[in-house]
């Protein structure tokens, strides 16, 4: 896992599983391409390594928050795509509950204006 | 100046694939999921001008170290997952071989020349042809699935992946099953000890439609199974909704422990006092029985295997990468 200049290892970490929810709530993707969004969205704060995106998303997997399905890509090359479920979407709504929660809590120490959800 | 040597870059990803596989903490799964992603960064590096060479380098140093990346990976348990999931597989094959070994000696054993008269004595090569026999396939299939079925609770349980009750019915359903066979085979016996050849004719008493006895008979055999398996999904039911998924396993397969035992105490004398009458079809009902008695008591050592098997998975450590420096 790279660390950027303003994401520690742990923030890194524990936004995993609520970016990767929010990007698979755009669209079904191959892990690569996730991996690519995050670190496009982050300015290159957030870069994931296969050892640490992967285990994520077979977690997510195994709590039925998203599924997956080998399928042959435009290019030929067959790739492993991911999916939100219904589950997954219902998470999601928790995880944006909680981190805006956690986000308008601060603001109001730091004076900033807070996010309506 | 020396000759450029020639970059294959499909030999390459085979030499970075192989070495993967070779890792502990990796399944087969994981090393196709990051062969996939290898390929797709080296697509997206070739687009930006990199050579094949460059391309590879640089995506395999994207992925990371095998060693650790198989780290993270074993971290996740997809592959102490994929390990229990492949033990699971061995243990339900050690029970079919099991089953399929004991076939013959337990049938030349059954009917061998021990019972006075020499009626119903099979010799080796008549035992051969039940193997011709689709219904015994057909019980070798039902005790095969059973046990996969009965397995998939231990699976769960080693891999820490139960959620709420949902996986629970299925082995109170498979239990249920089989201590309605054994329910079935101990009722089937005393009334063949009882009602001699005749003994199959009470369940044409029972049957729904009360039509003509042959297929009557059958209808009341399956009336009463049927019956008998509901009232002990019923009891399962009732332990399951309390017993963690560990103290139920552990019940379930005590209580069909002591059912496959305590058949065997009914099927054994009865099939002894059948054999030494002149009997033409009860002896074949109480082998049956015998062997509902047996398969079940194999079926019960299942679940134990299995955890002797994750036992040993637990102690099998993923492999830690060669180049760590010791802090």
């Amino acid at each position: 896992m790279h660390i950027g200049g303003m994401f520690s290892r742990e923030l890194v970490a524990a936004s995993a599983r609520p970016l990767l929810l929010s990007i698979l709530a755009e669209g079904e993707n191959y892990g690569y391409a996730l991996a690519q969004r995050a670190r496009s969205l982050s300015q290159g704060e957030v870069q994931w390594t296969d050892g640490m995106l992967y285990p994520v998303l077979h977690r997510l997997e195994e709590e039925e928050l998203i599924a997956s399905e080998w399928r042959e890509s435009e290019t030929g090359r067959e790739r492993k795509y991911y999916r939100l479920t219904q589950s997954g979407r219902r998470a999601l709504a928790k995880e944006k509950a909680q981190w805006l929660a956690a986000h308008n809590t601060l603001a109001q120490l730091w004076n900033l204006p807070p996010i309506l959800t | 100046m020396e000759p450029a040597t020639h970059f294959d870059l499909d030999q390459s990803i085979a030499a970075w694939r192989a070495e993967l596989a070779t890792q502990h903490g990796l399944a087969p799964e994981d090393v196709r999921t990051l062969e996939a992603h290898l390929r797709d960064g080296i697509a997206e590096l070739q687009r930006l001008g990199r050579t094949d060479a460059e391309a590879f380098a640089q995506a395999r140093t994207q992925v990371g170290a095998p060693a650790k990346v198989a780290e993270e990976f074993a971290k996740a348990g997809n592959w102490r997952a994929w390990l229990m999931k492949r033990w699971v597989a061995l243990t339900v094959l050690l029970y079919g071989l099991a089953l399929l070994v004991l076939t013959i000696p337990l049938i030349l054993v059954s009917f061998g020349n021990w019972a006075g008269h020499d009626g119903s004595v099979v010799d080796f090569q008549e035992s051969l042809r039940v193997f011709n026999d689709w219904a015994y396939w057909l019980w070798i299939g039902v005790l095969v699935a059973g046990q996969a079925l009965l397995l998939l609770l231990p699976l769960n349980i080693a891999s820490r992946r139960l959620k709420a009750r949902r996986p629970l019915k299925l082995p109170v359903v498979v239990a249920a099953f089989f201590l309605a066979v054994l329910s079935m085979a101990v009722l089937f016996c005393l009334l063949l000890v009882l009602y001699h050849d005749h003994g199959t004719d009470f369940f044409a008493w029972l049957d729904p439609l009360q039509s003509d006895t042959d297929n009557g008979s059958l209808r009341g055999m399956l009336s009463v199974m049927l019956l008998s398996w509901m009232i002990w999904t019923l009891v399962f039911y009732h332990f399951a909704r309390k017993d963690e998924p560990a103290a139920l396993l552990q019940r379930i397969t005590r209580w069909l422990l002591r059912g496959s035992i305590l058949e065997l105490l009914v099927a054994v004398p009865s099939h002894v006092i059948v054999r030494r009458r002149d009997d033409c079809c009860a002896p074949v009902g109480t082998f049956w029985g015998i062997t509902v008695g047996i398969s079940v008591m194999l079926l019960c050592f299942g679940p134990g295997v299995f955890f002797l098997f994750v036992e040993r998975c637990r102690r099998l450590k993923p492999r830690a990468p060669k180049n760590r420096v010791a802090q």
